[in-house]
Formats: structure tokens, C-alpha cells, sequence
């Protein structure tokens, strides 16, 4: 493989432990904030030193502790977007962008200033200083400023944390875009679900050092729906526009043949988007509801029951989709539910904030 | 207007040559030093930063002495430095500018110091991942961010050596045209009968450097600083 990523080392408290392959696009590391993500990159920057690793990227060897190698930071060809952009205060955007760039010496340079000037829109900042910068302006800086250097691999730590929602579906665009016309290898470390589904070409699940799954979207999106801990909880479910009512402002969408009715009007048709469905937000009922106010009753049956200090959680089947519902003691034992109980889940509402768009990747 | 004597114009003169000249040859030392302080942890560093600073406490008649114990004629480095290198400090204002920077030193460097302890390490580390080695590193990032430190540092050591008096008259003594600053020629003047008089107008020449050197700093300053505060925001 050209891209392999072994590390086994003690940091601090934790013990990080992970063997992965990237893939070329963008490999996403999502996991509670501890879990070691951010560790792996500094690992693969060279700012941490791990005891034993092997760091292989497009053939070229990081660090390999057996052979007691160990290649310097500033050797190492890869593009850092910090989670706190970390642009030079003295030096205005133009000079941001290439600081890097001008220190790396090749001939035939691969991504080209005025390229990625217009690919990231920085035309209007480039005489500004970054304390003129926007949050998401300074982010869009900041992954100029990784490419201009020529890397091997990009790296992008949280970059969309310190951003509001709107600057970061922004920022999300602007990376997918990058990822589509670049075509450079890039780890994209997240806490965030939702940006984890929507940039992810391969999916990495880290928990307390370790690799809990690796896989493609449609792979993660099942491993994640069963699971249930802090981490893993809602439920996300893969579905695609089938029907827009302008005058009621609802649209409708098929989620493996099962439909969800949802209040809003900014959706195209058939525009490929995975729903966040809440698992406090489900009702179980065991027979169709006739006089209901919700629109969103799906047909379901139960195929695990995973019981946890006070509530129980089921998680159910509809379709290829797992859905997780959260129900107290009480009720379950009401409903006696078993595995393989068929029942109806009620969607109370949806929020829009919910639907993510995949389309981008 | 003033008409200034042979001698005043040479004691003006002279003053602002020695400061400047300590100031100026003082300051890299000044950075490596600061840096070393900021940003290294070594044997005896508080040791160190105390001999640094020893000048700051000791009273300066006895740095002069000791100036002259070490680099006079016959002391062991001034004896060497005219044996071999045919040199020597002894009443020569290159003697006096050299008690001044040894004067200014600790100034210096603590404001070096501070102003490099200020700068985010995160920031340097960013420009290691975009290939700059630690060299590159210290010019392009370090040592621009720390220049309103280095600065204060300059015009710091710069205003003490213009107010040098102990140190500078007891190594070099007070020889007008070679080491007599105003310092020392308003004393000279103020130990004749009717001096008083031209004592007055060296210190009204002396106010008058003074707030001009901190008028210029105002200026420098303001210019600099802005980046940073902005970046603070």
C-alpha cells in the first residue's frame, strides 16, 4: 500500500493503537474529543514522536521506529489546516499563502498560486492581515496556504469547529471542492457526525485509541446506527428527495422504500441527503396509528434491545436502514418487546438542520 | 538661538555616538541571549539570568571598576586585547560605549525575553509543517513577531546609555572630545565657578534628546504594536 498509517505508542494518557490504510479522497477520523485523533495527525506531522510507528505517504517513509528513522517536520511534504487556522499575524494573506510555497523548492509545481487563489475565492483578502479575517475566511486561508506548499497528504484538524453553522456548510463546500479537483490524499478529523458522513470517501471510528471500524459511508452509517453509547447515539439514515408539495411546503423522502414527510421547501428533487433522526424524538407503537397528528409512521421490527441504566434502546430495522429508539423501562415492559417484535416507529418532527446534503462527495 | 561651543557640540555628539553605538552592537547578543532565556532550559539558567543582571543592581561605579580591573591596561583581558590585537578600551569612547552596553544589557534582554515568551510556539510549528527548517523559522516568524520586544530592548538600552554617568567615567574617565558625554561634561561644568550657566543648557540640550528618543520610540511603536493588538481580537 502507498498510504499505510501503523502507530502504537503512549501519549499522555492514552495509549494509541491503529493500523489504516488511507484511501486517495478523504478519509475522515471521527471520535469523542480524547479519543486520539488529533494524536494520529500530530503522528503523521511529525509533532508527535510516537515510540513505534510506521508512517508510510505516496511512498514515502515518515517514520519507521524499527529502522530508527525518523523524518523532520518541515521534510515531511504534508499540509497541516490547523483547527485554529494558526495564519501568520504579521504577514497578509498573499504573504500567508506563500510562505510555503516559496520555500518549496520543486520545479514543476502542482498547485499553482493563481489556481488555488480562485478555487478557495481569495481574490478580495489577499492585502488583508489576518485580523481582518472572518473565522472561515482565515480557514479558507489556511488550506490555501497547506496546498501552495505542495503536500503529499493534507491534514485538517476540526478545521470547521470554531466556525457557526452557516460559515461551516461554507467551508464544507470549499473542501469538497478541493477534494474534487485536487485529487490529493486527506485525513479530515472530526467530532461531528454530520460532517464525518458528508466529506468522508472512507470512514474511521477511533475510541480511546483504537480503529473501532473503517469503511465506506453506506458501511458506516450501519455500524454507526448500531451502536449505541455516548458517541454513537441518533441514528442516521440514507434517503433521497421523491416528492416537493410547494403549497403545504412539505417534501417527501424515500428512505428504502419507506417514506418520510418533512416540513420544508429548500430541498431539490431527488437530491441525495442522510436524515438525522433523534432517538428521543421516536415513538414506538405496536399497531398502525390511524387518528395521529405525525405524519412519519414507519414499519419497523426490532432486532436488538440493548439495555442500559435507565432506558432501554431498540434498535430497529426498516428496510437496509437501522434506526435507534430509546424507550423508559417502563414502556418496554408495557409493550413487551421482544427481538422480532414488528411495531410502527412515529417520527415526532425533523428538524431541516438534520438533513444533510451528500451530494458534495 | 543657542550657539553651541566646540565643546558642547562634541559632548552631544559623542553621547549620541556611544549610545547608539552600544545600542546597536549589544542587540544580537541581546536576541540570543533573550531567546536562550525564553525559550531554553539549561543548566544555571537562573544563575545565569542573574549575572545577566547583575549590572541592573550594582551600583555603577563598582561595574566600572570592575570594567577596569578586567579591560584596563593592565587587567588580564585589557592586557591581552593590546598585546595581540593591538586594542584597547582605556580612555577611548569605544571604552565608554562598551560600559554603556554592558549597562543597557539586562534592558535589553528582558524585553527580548518577554516579547519572545509572548509568541504563540503554535504558530512557529505551522511553519515548520509548511518546510521551514528551525533557521527559516526563527527569521520569518520568530524574530519579526518579537520586534516591538526588540524595539523597546533597543531604545531601552539607548536612554540608559544616554543617562551614563558611574560606570563610563570610572573606566574611562571624563577626557573631553573622547569620552565626555553630556552626563559627565555637565558634572565638569557644575565643579568650576560660574559653570552653572553652561550646566543649565547641556540639561535643557539633554530634555531635549530625551523626549525626542521617546517621541521616535511613540512613533516606531505604534506602527508595530497595531499588527499585534489587532491580532489579540
Amino acid at each position: 500500500m502507498s498510504n499505510l498509517i501503523h502507530i502504537n505508542t503512549k501519549l499522555g494518557k492514552l495509549h494509541l493503537n491503529i493500523k489504516v490504510n488511507l484511501v486517495s479522497g478523504i478519509n475522515c477520523f471521527f471520535g469523542a474529543s480524547g479519543a486520539g485523533k488529533t494524536s494520529i495527525i500530530n503522528c503523521i506531522a511529525g509533532i508527535n514522536k510516537p515510540k513505534e510507528a510506521k508512517i508510510i505517504i505516496q511512498k514515502n517513509v515518515l517514520i519507521d521506529t524499527q529502522k530508527n528513522f525518523f523524518r523532520p517536520v518541515h521534510k515531511r511534504g504534508i499540509g497541516y489546516v490547523f483547527q485554529d487556522s494558526r495564519l501568520f499575524p504579521h504577514l497578509n494573506t498573499k504573504q500567508n499563502l506563500l510562505y510555503g510555497y516559496r520555500l518549496n523548492k520543486t520545479l514543476n509545481k502542482k498547485f499553482l498560486y493563481d489556481d488555488i487563489v480562485n478555487l478557495l475565492d481569495l481574490t478580495l483578502l489577499l492585502s488583508r492581515f489576518p485580523n481582518n479575517l472572518s473565522g472561515g475566511e482565515k480557514q479558507r486561508v489556511a488550506i490555501g496556504r497547506a496546498l501552495l506548499c505542495q503536500p503529499k497528504i493534507i491534514l485538517m484538524d476540526e478545521p470547521l469547529s470554531s466556525l457557526d453553522n452557516n460559515k461551516k456548510n461554507d467551508l464544507v463546500s470549499y473542501i469538497a471542492r478541493v477534494n474534487d479537483v485536487l485529487k490529493i490524499p486527506a485525513i479530515y478529523v472530526s467530532h461531528s457526525i454530520s460532517e464525518t458522513f458528508v466529506l468522508g470517501n472512507r470512514i474511521h471510528f477511533i475510541e480511546e485509541g483504537k480503529v473501532v471500524f473503517s469503511g465506506n459511508r453506506s458501511k458506516a452509517l450501519l455500524f454507526y446506527n448500531k451502536n449505541d453509547n455516548s458517541v454513537f447515539k441518533d441514528s442516521f439514515i440514507k434517503g433521497y428527495v421523491t416528492k416537493i408539495n410547494q403549497s403545504e411546503g412539505l417534501t417527501e423522502i424515500n428512505l428504502d422504500n419507506e417514506k418520510l414527510i418533512i416540513f420544508s421547501k429548500i430541498l431539490k428533487l431527488n437530491q441525495k441527503v442522510i436524515v438525522k433522526v433523534k432517538s428521543s424524538d421516536i415513538i414506538i407503537s405496536k399497531f398502525l396509528p390511524k387518528q395521529i397528528s405525525s405524519l412519519n409512521y414507519l414499519r419497523a421490527y426490532v432486532s436488538d434491545i440493548i439495555n442500559q441504566e435507565n432506558l432501554v434502546c431498540l434498535v430497529l430495522v426498516l428496510g437496509k436502514n437501522n434506526l435507534k429508539a430509546h424507550l423508559t423501562i417502563k414502556s418496554f415492559k408495557k409493550l413487551k418487546i421482544k427481538k422480532g417484535t414488528k411495531c410502527y416507529a412515529i417520527i415526532k418532527a425533523i428538524n431541516i438542520n438534520d438533513i444533510i446534503d451528500i451530494s458534495l462527495i | 538661538m543657542m550657539n553651541f561651543s566646540q565643546e558642547e557640540i562634541s559632548a552631544i555628539y559623542l553621547s549620541l555616538k556611544i549610545a547608539f553605538t552600544a545600542s546597536i552592537f549589544s542587540m544580537p547578543l541581546a536576541i540570543i541571549i533573550g531567546y536562550l532565556f525564553a525559550r531554553k532550559n539549561f543548566l544555571f539558567k537562573k544563575l545565569a539570568m542573574s549575572f545577566f543582571n547583575l549590572p541592573l543592581v550594582l551600583p555603577p561605579v563598582v561595574t566600572g571598576y570592575l570594567l577596569l580591573i578586567l579591560f584596563g591596561k593592565n587587567g588580564p583581558i585589557g592586557s591581552f586585547l593590546l598585546e595581540y590585537f593591538n586594542f584597547t578600551f582605556a580612555f577611548k569612547w569605544t571604552g565608554a560605549a562598551f560600559a554603556c552596553a554592558i549597562m543597557g544589557f539586562p534592558l535589553m534582554v528582558r524585553s527580548i525575553k518577554l516579547a519572545i515568551e509572548m509568541i504563540d510556539t503554535k504558530i512557529e510549528e505551522a511553519a515548520m509543517t509548511l518546510g521551514a527548517n528551525k533557521i527559516i523559522v526563527f527569521f520569518t516568524i520568530t524574530l519579526p513577531l518579537a520586534l516591538p520586544g526588540v524595539i523597546a530592548g533597543f531604545i531601552l538600552s539607548f536612554a540608559r546609555s544616554l543617562g551614563e554617568f558611574g560606570a563610563t567615567i570610572t573606566f574611562v574617565s571624563n577626557i573631553p572630545g573622547e569620552t565626555q558625554t553630556l552626563s559627565a561634561a555637565i558634572y565638569t561644568f557644575l565643579q568650576i565657578p560660574n559653570g552653572e550657566y553652561f550646566a543649565m543648557r547641556l540639561t535643557i540640550i539633554s530634555i531635549f534628546i530625551s523626549i525626542s528618543a521617546l517621541l521616535i520610540s511613540e512613533v516606531i511603536f505604534e506602527r508595530f504594536i497595531k499588527h499585534k493588538r489587532e491580532n489579540i481580537e
